[in-house]
């Protein structure tokens, strides 16, 4: 049984870290017969054009997760206490970006972006709104699972009864309920905004991904170096997030039980 | 010290897709007094609660507290405490912080909100417990510290919602003879749901019994018990056995001929068709008893014994006799059953 496991976790492991040895053989592969050559990754930090996209997707990253949050979590909320005919609509809604493809996305969104930048300039920030709808499916699902969870009903109605208004509500009732939601929702969001190319690319914007293509044209090392360490950096938030909320969970399980024995 | 507000509701009505929930509920609560509402699953009890706390609204009628129309004041601002049958505390707060949320909500100082908090939690007897989360409690601490938290911001009315069913036997009964003493010091108007009958007669100051969003009859226990305004109240608080037959003179005339004496029928007119009830405590087995029947069953109660007892004409009625004389009608035994004189009640 045990050797089952390991096997599979083997081949699961090489399966994901595989492509990452290659990508970081690639891209410190220097001269032939020359030993490793790290010019790839310490020229990462000289390239002006590199740098502004990672920080523009970065920007971009937070900036998605908040309008997200903003918008879904009081909506969802708001629908599920007072107009809970309308939940498979907006359901339905959210999970629509699934099954329109990017392309057919963009063609539509083109000519209203002729609008946003007419209203807003065409900063690549304005990207932010076609991130919102594209990560509506995900962070919907996540946080109605976190919704769920937790008795939205009684909690509110309680809150209410005490003399909380609808804001106070939603900042000390729904949002601690659903904190691990929401840092799941916002991870998701992360990874996707780090990770899109479709898009960014059919509207003509600077971001990670865009810049990662072009790069990889003029030099096959240094786009590879930055994809990796994308990639990484993408790794090390879902673990930091990760961390933070499994942290939050087991703490408060090993505090010690009352002797009736509590519900952990 | 808090000083409860008089409730006033007129003609509450309340009706989910054409289904009345509430149908012109009137009901008028004193200052400081304990009213339990008791009625059957789905007779509006919890609407009219709800409708009372601002949470859900009613399509007519007023609610009026301490004389100030509130019908259209929203659930915040209203300052009433509610106690939910489900458990209802922030799971990512302490018990301390709990009961000291409304009090936040006031604008109260830290200091004062931790020691109004400590006071409230040793008024429920867990000033122990301040630091413990949820989740580390059991379901009648949670109750209980929910209570604490509905009394922290000295509202004049408290409502509570089937706050005990979740509980068992013996806490249900502590935390019900706790609830009534609190209530008694603090002198605040309560409204307490229940479709347990023993509870709200053994608690309240009144017992409005409802049915199919009505109030069938508001008063006091014993009143409720002894004199029930309308067979519904009578079958509801406890009479269980109920014969069918014809009047004659001030008897019951069975169809097998067995006779029953029942006062209430000494102003029918003979012959008319009618249904009388009677309490398991007031059936009696006795030798010069009117009914024959065959036992059948003995359920043990504690001070009684309930039999059931089969009669000629098929009909199962229940007898309590006092533990103590139960072997005396073994199950199988043929017994013959007297009614306690004017015990009978007409029913509709
Ligand atoms: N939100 C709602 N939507 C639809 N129908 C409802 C709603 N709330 C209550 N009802 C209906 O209104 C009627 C009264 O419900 P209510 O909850 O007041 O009963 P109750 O007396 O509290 O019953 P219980 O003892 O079972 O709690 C029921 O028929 C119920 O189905
Ligand atoms: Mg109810």
């Amino acid at each position: 049984m045990r050797a089952v496991r390991y096997s599979v976790l083997g081949v699961l492991g090489a399966f994901f870290l595989l492509p990452l040895v290659a990508m970081l053989d690639f891209s410190t592969r220097g001269a032939p017969g020359g030993g490793r050559d790290f010019t790839a990754w310490t020229s990462i930090a000289d390239d002006r054009a590199l740098l502004d996209a990672i920080a523009v997707s970065l920007q971009l990253s937070v900036l998605t997760s908040v309008l997200m949050l903003v918008l879904l979590l009081p909506t969802m909320v708001w629908v599920q206490l007072r107009l809970p005919k309308l939940k498979r609509l907006v359901e339905f809604l959210c999970l629509l970006p699934l099954v329109i493809p990017a392309v057919v996305l963009v063609v539509g969104i083109a000519s209203l972006y002729s609008w946003v930048s007419y209203f807003l300039g065409n900063s690549a920030l304005t990207l932010t709104f076609v991130y919102v709808v594209l990560v509506l499916p995900y962070a919907y699902r996540a946080l109605e699972s976190g919704l769920q969870a937790m008795d939205l009903r009684t909690l509110s109605e309680a809150a209410r009864s005490l003399g909380a208004g609808w804001g106070t509500v939603m900042l000390r009732v729904v949002l601690p309920g659903v904190r691990a939601a929401v840092l799941s929702a916002a991870l998701l969001t992360v990874a996707l905004v780090l990770g899109e190319f479709t898009l960014a690319s059919l509207l003509n914007f600077p971001t990670l991904q865009v810049a990662i293509n072009l790069t990889g044209k003029r030099d096959a090392a240094l786009s590879i170096a930055v994809s990796l360490a994308a990639l990484l950096l993408a790794f090390g938030l879902l673990l930091v997030l990760s961390q933070l909320v499994g942290r939050r969970r087991t703490a408060r399980v090993a505090e010690p039980l009352a002797p009736s024995g509590g519900k952990a | 010290m808090t000083t409860g507000a008089g409730v006033h509701l007129t003609s509450l009505s309340r009706s989910y897709s054409g289904v009345a929930a509430l149908d012109g509920l009137d009901l008028l609560v004193e200052p400081g007094e304990f009213v339990s509402l008791l009625g059957p699953s789905g007779c509006g009890k919890t609407t009219a609660l709800r409708i009372l706390a601002g949470l859900e609204t009613a399509d007519s009628g007023r609610v009026l507290v301490g004389g100030r129309d509130i019908t259209r004041v929203p659930a915040n601002k209203r300052d009433m405490g509610m106690v939910f049958q489900a458990y209802s505390l922030f799971p990512n707060l302490t018990a301390r912080d709990n009961v000291g949320f409304g009090l936040r909500l006031r604008k109260m100082s830290g200091a004062e909100e931790r020691s109004r908090a400590g006071e409230l939690l040793e008024l429920v007897g867990l000033a122990d417990q301040a630091d413990k989360y949820p989740h580390q409690m059991s379901g009648g601490q949670q109750q209980r510290v929910a209570l604490a938290r509905a009394l922290a911001i000295r509202q004049r009315v408290l409502l509570l919602d089937e706050t005990l069913s979740a509980l068992y036997a013996q806490v249900r009964v502590q935390l019900r003879e706790q609830i009534r003493r609190i209530q008694t010091e603090l002198a605040i108007t309560t409204l307490f749901v229940t479709h347990d009958q023993e509870e709200a007669l053994a608690i309240s100051d009144r017992v409005g019994v409802m049915s199919r969003g009505r109030l069938e009859q508001l008063d006091s226990p014993g009143a409720v018990y002894q004199r029930p305004a309308t067979p519904f109240v009578a079958e509801f608080i406890g009479v269980t056995n109920s014969f069918s037959g014809s009047v004659s003179g001030s008897d019951l005339l069975l169809a097998d001929g067995a006779r029953l004496p029942a006062a209430v029928l000494a102003e029918q007119p003979d012959g008319a068709p009618a249904r009388v009830l009677v309490r398991p405590v007031d059936l009696h087995v006795a030798a010069e008893g009117q009914l024959a029947g065959t036992v059948l069953t003995h359920s043990f109660l504690g001070p009684v014994t309930r039999l059931a007892v089969r009669l000629a004409n098929e009909d199962v009625v229940r007898v309590d006799v006092p533990s103590a004389a139960a072997a005396a009608s073994p199950v199988g035994a043929m017994v013959r059953l007297a009614v306690e004189p004017g015990s009978a009640f007409l029913a509709a």
